[in-house]
This record gives C-alpha cells, structure tokens and sequence, in this order.
C-alpha cells in the first residue's frame, strides 16, 4: 500500500463489533511493542478509521489526515524532513471488550515532492553550448525539486536517491549524453576487433568529443507577417487546349469531377476524378446510416474548348431492387427508416478529338431501409460522335492495358466473337458462373467448380469439360490492334489451337470406377504481343499470336473410408498469359566478333581492359574515384623515384646542407 | 723538429668544438620527422573518413601540420648550420623554433579532435628527441660562448 490511505477487511459478522485504531510506541530499547487494549477510539494523532459494514466482511480503511509538502521557510502545517511520518498504529476489532482482530500497521511516508510554491523570476542562465551541452541530464525536469528515478539530477539527495537507486533511467534520458563509442581505446564492447585496433584507437578522453558545440549556428531571419488569405487553385493551363486521353474532367468551378470509385485498397473512395476515355464499372457497398449523396447534378462540364455543357440529367426509379440490395437481416421491426437513394448511375459521355460533346446521365432512385446493404453501381462510358458501340482510342490503334481483347468468329455470321473467362458468383459453381473478357496485359487464372458423380462415364466427363471451356472461347481469330475492322481480314491472327488428344473410346479405364485419365481440365491462353512503336508517348501494342492448349489431368474421385453414391466437385480452370516479345530481333553478330575474343571480357581470361584499371573505367570492384586516387599516387610515386636517381637533384641536395 | 707534429700543435690548438652527437641528432630527427609528418597526414585523413569531423576542426589541424613542418625545417636547417660552423646565433634561434615545435607536438598529443594511440607514440618519440636534442644544443652554445 503506498500513499496515505490503506484498506483491509475483517471477515466475519460485523454485529456488535466496534473498530478502534491506537498509536502505538515501540520501545526503543528492547524494541518491542506494546500490546493495545480495547479502548480506543476511530480518531488517533493524524489517523482517522473508516468502517463500511456489510453482511459478512467490513472494509476498514485507514487514512492519513495532515499535509505532506515539504516545508517552505515559513510554513506551518507541512513536513520539515523529507520522511515524514514514521508511525505504528494498531487497528483493533473488539466485541464486549474482547478483542477478535488485531491488525498492525507500521507507516513510513515521505513528504510530497512535487514543487508548489511561488516562481521565482530569474531566469536560469544558460551556459555556452559551444563548451557545455545544455541537456547533461536530460530527465531533470523540475528546478528546486527531485525528479523521481532521475539519478543525474543533483537536486536529490543521497538519502532519496538510495530509495530509487535500482530504476534509475537509463540511456540518453538518464544523463548517459555522451555514450562511449566503439573505436574508444577503453571500450570492450565489440565483438570484432580490427587487427589495428591496438594502435588506431581513440585514445583521447570522452569529455573532448569534437561534437561539444556541434549544433546549428541559426542566423536571426526576419519574420513575415503571414498572409491571412487562402491560395486559389491554379488551373492548369491545358484546360484550353482540350483534353488528351487520361486528363482529369474539370467543371465550372475548377474542380476535378468526382463519381466514387474504386481504389487500389479496393475500397471505394468518394472523390476520385474522372479520366477522360477512360471507362469504368464500380460498386461501391453503402447502408443507410453512411449514406451520402453525391455531387448534384447540376454541375457544368467543361468542355475542353472553354465552354461548360450542362448534364442531362433522366431520373429513373429502380425496377429490380433485388441486385442492389442484399438484406443484411439486422432489424425486423415493424416500423423502419426508409430514405431515398441513389441506386445507381450511368454516365454516357460523347466525345469529339478533344473535347466532349454532350453528357447523357441516367440516374436510378430507389428507397433504403434501415438493416439493408446497398451496393451503388457507377459507370461511365466515352463514346465516340462517329460510332455508338466501339468506343475508339483517340490517336493509339494498339491495345491499352485493361482494355477487352477483341475477337472475331469468322464462321459465325455476324463475325462478333469474344474471349472469356469465368467468374464464378456464390459457391463457385460452374453451372452458376457468368463470363468475363479477358482484358489486355492482365494475367489472369480463374476457375470453377463442377459437380461430378463417382460413376461417371469418362468420356462424358472429357467431352463436358471440353464443351464448357470451350464455351470460354467463342472466336476464331483476334485483333492485332484495337481498332481492327470486322471487314478486313489482315487486321485479324488465327487463334492457334492444340486440343487435346481425345483417346478413343475403346481404350476404356477398365473396371476402375472413379478414376478418369486424360481429363483437360486447364485451358490455357497465351497471347503474344509486341511494342511496334509509339504514339505520343505511348506504346502501340500489338497482338503477333494466340494459342489455346489445354493441360490434362487425371481426375480421381475424392472420397471418404467409405466412397457412397455422393458427388465430388472438380475444379476446372482457364489462365490467360501476356507473353511479350521484342518486335525487332536483335542485330546479328559479325564474323569478327564472333571469332576474335582477344577483347571479349566474357570469354576470355584475360580481360585486358580491366588491367589498365586507372585509366578505363571497366573496372568495377572500387569506385572510380578510388582507383583514380591510387592510380595518381603510384605516379606520383614513380615521378619521386625519377627525380631522386637524378645526378643533378643529389647535387642540388648536398650543397643544401653545407 | 719534426715538421709533422707542428701540423698536430696546429690542430691541436684549435680543438673540435661542434657536437657530434648533436649533429647524429638532427639527422635522425630529420628522417623521423619525414616518417612523422606523413604518418600523422595518413591519420588525419583516416579520421576524417572513418569518424565525424566536424568541418571546422579538419582545417585547424591540417594547418597546425603544416606550420609544424615548415617550422621544423627552417629548425633542422639552422641547428645544422650552427652547429658545423660553430655560430652560436643559428644554434640559439634553432633552440628558441624548438620550444613551438615543443608546443605543437604537446597539441597533436593532447588537443587535437581525435587522439588515436599511435598519435599517442610518435608524438611522444618526437617530444623525446627534442628534449634530447635541446639539452645538446644548450650545451653546444655554451661550448661555442666560452
């Protein structure tokens, strides 16, 4: 117990029991106490006895009712050493003068020593820090007083340092301001000691480290007087010159124009700037208590030209709530708080070279309740004035990363094809699973799962796997760019296709029951493309070549000690890879470089441009900087050598000295 | 007579006052101050790259260095002089360079940044000879006075 309260408690029935605390003497001579009796009071000196009843137990507190600041010169009521209080009392618990509990407390208190009092005006002076570092003992914090567990503070005395001795601070708080280094002549805490360590040790003392004073000379700069105005955004100058694929869309006001959508963490963030010709498709997950609305409709548009086109703005109520909202299940009360809601909203922009032509937005409103998920759809399409479904990269004919992969089925009559993958929704089901195109330069692998019984005909099994990756792949050809025409054969590769050796049937599995061979269970696309050049900085990337193989597995049915009649679930997957090749190969080696090595580093022993080190820069083990300085001093070295052993400088040295 | 010893009388009469030991001395301590001067250039430029100089400590010692070795030249140069001519002014002035030579040493010994233990023995060396090399020259000047 510390401080001057303490608590106990007498266990037993309370009735009839009456508390007294005595202050008791020890004899300083035979050092034993004087045992109490029963009368007494709840009062003794400065003590005071606190009983709180209860049923079986009695808390007793015992308290300390004088002051504990040190004494100021002329103080009364406040303690003149530093221990305050040496006491014994006796606390005792009697019934009709018999005693029942006999508690004995023996009380050592210091005084208080935290510094109350008045300030004094005069200001510390503080020493040059040029010869004196101004925090040697950093943990000294009150002036006059002594700071607990500070063993560098000399405003503590011996006595009351002994009492916090063994939790001093430690390190640089603790006063430890110039710890001894490691190349210290007196220091042994390195594990690895240089051989020259005996002689190139610091042997000066640790007083004299060349940073006493090592602070920064501040020179006195005249203040300004801050400007109580806020900044305006500049716009940036391009605004006028129209915008360029990728440029933020600028409204009235100079502000980017924002529509919440997805970021890297995949959250959705509210204020994310529209890029022009970029399109995009987010849901964004919201209920009703974090709902907010977003920026109002009436917001104009620059143009790219300086002009501001207004939204045209179609409200429309959502029919089919269902693949917004998902019921989170949470309130089922009779009444619940509905509100309306933006649900979802489209956002079609036409555009012309550089700058947009008209922003058509069709705004879905439906009502959220209480205890719903909504999931907020944003989409936003560039179209280009010329055509109302392709939309066209402005100036780059070549593929863009994210950007669908067109296909072409030139056996189909309307030659519209598409490569896809899955992407599969609930259990991951393939009978479940929706499609989505394969997008340029995204690696991807999806997969899903199918329901496959135990006795299974396995040439049924091999024919439905094949149908339904199949049915990933619905084209014949693939566009080199992505703007080649349906109509023009050349702008299209064939998909080269290696299916899978279909076994015949006659070579059956035996009896063997839940085991299939030869399953092709993985497609794999691999499409290969290549930088044929740039436009305005841009790479134009074209497709050379795609080919589908398919990887075969043996499939075996998964089943427990006892294999039932149950179904097993098969994972079949489809992984698209981005393969790029460089467009030009690389220039042919001449005859010359082949045969003649004598310079070749790589395959020679001797690489003679590394041996005239100084002079060539082939040499990388130092840095050159290094090697020049040697390189320089062994010539200098030599240059000494030759004018010593001249006739001419011996002579010239003798007659020097007489 | 023989007409030999007349020679050795000749010789004899003026008797050899310039100090042989001194002169060994000023040799050795020539070369030794060669060997000084650069190993005490490698440090400086050793402890420059492996601690943190401050720069404005770099300065003073490297220019302390080189006052040191002007000083000891011009010193070697007059004590040698004096010495074999048996003057006693170069020998005196050689002995008045001594004593700031003595006080650049004591500071490449005790005030310099950074002491390394090697500092710690050449300077002592060179403190050495020069205490020697003082007491001779002191010597000497009396010889060369009386």
């Amino acid at each position: 117990m510390s401080g001057p309260r303490a608590n106990s408690f007498f266990l037993g029935n309370s009735s009839g029991v009456s508390f007294s605390i005595i202050l008791s003497s020890v004899n300083e001579e035979t050092g034993k106490l004087q045992l109490a009796n029963c009368s007494g009071s709840k009062r003794a000196g400065d003590w005071n006895l606190t009983v709180t009843a209860s049923m079986d137990a009695s808390k007793v507190t015992v308290s300390l009712t004088r002051n504990l600041q040190l004494c100021l010169p002329n103080g009364t009521d406040c303690c003149t050493a530093p221990l305050c209080v040496v006491e014994t009392l006796q606390v005792l618990a009697c019934r009709d003068s018999v005693m029942l509990a006999h508690l004995l407390i023996q009380a050592e208190i210091y005084a208080n020593s935290s510094f109350t009092g008045n300030v004094s005006e005069n200001a510390t002076i503080i020493p040059n820090q040029a010869f004196q570092p101004l925090g040697s003992c950093p943990c000294d914090l009150t002036a006059g007083a002594c700071d607990v567990r500070c063993c560098c503070d000399l405003e503590c005395t011996p006595e009351l340092k002994q009492l916090f001795n063994e939790s001093c601070f430690t390190g640089v708080f603790g006063g430890d301001v110039n710890p001894p280094f490691d190349q210290l002549c007196s220091s042994h805490s390195m594990e690895y000691i240089p051989d020259w360590f005996p002689f190139l040790c610091v042997q000066s003392s640790l007083n004299n480290t060349p940073f006493l004073g090592y602070f920064y000379h501040g020179s006195i700069s005249t203040s300004r007087v801050p400007p109580f105005k806020i900044p305006l955004q500049t716009s940036p100058g391009r605004l006028f010159t129209g915008y360029r694929q990728g440029d933020p869309i600028m409204t009235e006001e100079n502000e980017y124009f924002t529509i919440p959508q997805q970021s890297m963490a995949g959250q959705c963030v509210e204020n994310a700037p529209v890029a022009y010709l970029q399109n995009f498709d987010v849901k964004c997950l919201t209920d009703r208590a974090s709902y907010k609305d977003g920026l109002p409709h009436d917001v104009r548009i620059n143009t790219g030209t300086g002009d501001f086109i207004e939204q045209n703005v179609i409200y429309r109520t959502v029919t089919d709530t269902g693949k917004f909202i998902t019921d989170s299940g949470n309130l089922h009360a009779a009444e619940v708080l509905c509100q309306n809601a933006t649900f979802a909203e489209h956002y079609m922009f036409t555009w012309k070279d550089k700058n947009i032509e008209q922003i058509n937005v069709t705004v879905f409103l439906g009502s959220l309740c209480d205890g719903e998920i909504l999931a907020q759809r944003f989409t936003v399409k560039f179209q280009s004035v010329k055509s109302t479904n392709a939309t066209e990269l402005f100036g780059n004919p070549g593929y863009q990363v994210g950007k669908p992969v067109k296909a072409a089925n030139m056996n189909a009559s309307d030659t519209f094809g598409s490569l896809n993958l899955w992407q599969p929704a609930g259990r991951g089901l393939c009978t479940l699973a929706t499609s989505t195109p394969v997008l340029f330069g995204v690696d991807s692998f999806s997969g899903c799962l199918l329901e496959v019984g135990i006795d299974e005909d396995c040439s049924l099994l091999r024919g439905n796997v094949t149908e339904r990756l199949n049915s990933l792949i619905q084209a014949t050809h693939v566009g080199k760019r992505d703007n080649s025409s349906y109509s023009d054969l050349n702008d299209w590769v064939k998909i080269i296709r290696l299916d899978p050796f279909n076994p015949d049937t006659n070579v059956s599995s035996g009896n063997l029951k839940g085991i299939c061979p030869d399953i092709p269970a993985n497609l794999n696309i691999r499409i290969i493309y290549a930088d044929v050049g740039a436009v305005q900085g841009i790479p134009w990337r074209e497709i050379l070549a795609v080919q589908i193989s398919y990887s075969t597995i043996i499939w075996q049915f998964q089943c427990g000690l006892i294999c039932g009649n149950s179904t097993s679930f098969f994972p079949i997957t489809a992984s698209v890879q981005f393969i790029k090749v460089p467009a030009q190969p690389p220039i042919p080696m001449t005859r010359y470089q082949i045969n003649y090595t004598e310079f070749d580093c790589n395959r020679n022993d001797v690489c003679w441009p590394e041996l005239l080190y100084p002079l060539t820069r082939f040499y990388t083990g130092e840095p050159y900087s290094q090697s020049l300085a040697k390189g320089l001093v062994l010539a200098f070295l030599v240059l000494l050598a030759a004018m010593m052993n001249n006739p001419w400088f011996s002579k010239l040295w003798n007659s020097s000295l007489v | 007579m023989a007409p030999t010893s007349l020679p050795r009388e000749i010789l004899n009469a003026s008797p050899q006052l310039s100090s042989l030991l001194l002169q060994l001395l000023f040799y050795v301590n020539g070369i030794y101050y060669i060997f000084y001067f650069l190993a005490t250039l490698a440090m400086i430029v050793y402890k420059s790259e492996v601690f943190s100089y401050p720069d404005e400590f770099l300065a003073p010692d490297l220019a302390l260095l080189l006052i040191m070795a002007v000083l000891e030249v011009l010193r070697l140069y007059l004590g040698w002089k004096g010495n074999l001519t048996e003057e006693e002014a170069p020998l005196g002035l050689s002995l008045a360079l001594t004593v700031g030579s003595v006080a650049l040493s004591v500071y490449f010994l005790l005030w310099q940044t950074y002491v390394l233990r090697a500092d710690v023995v050449i300077n002592a060396v060179l403190l050495l000879t020069y205490g020697l090399e003082s007491l001779l020259k002191v010597v000497a000047i009396a010889a060369f006075v009386s």
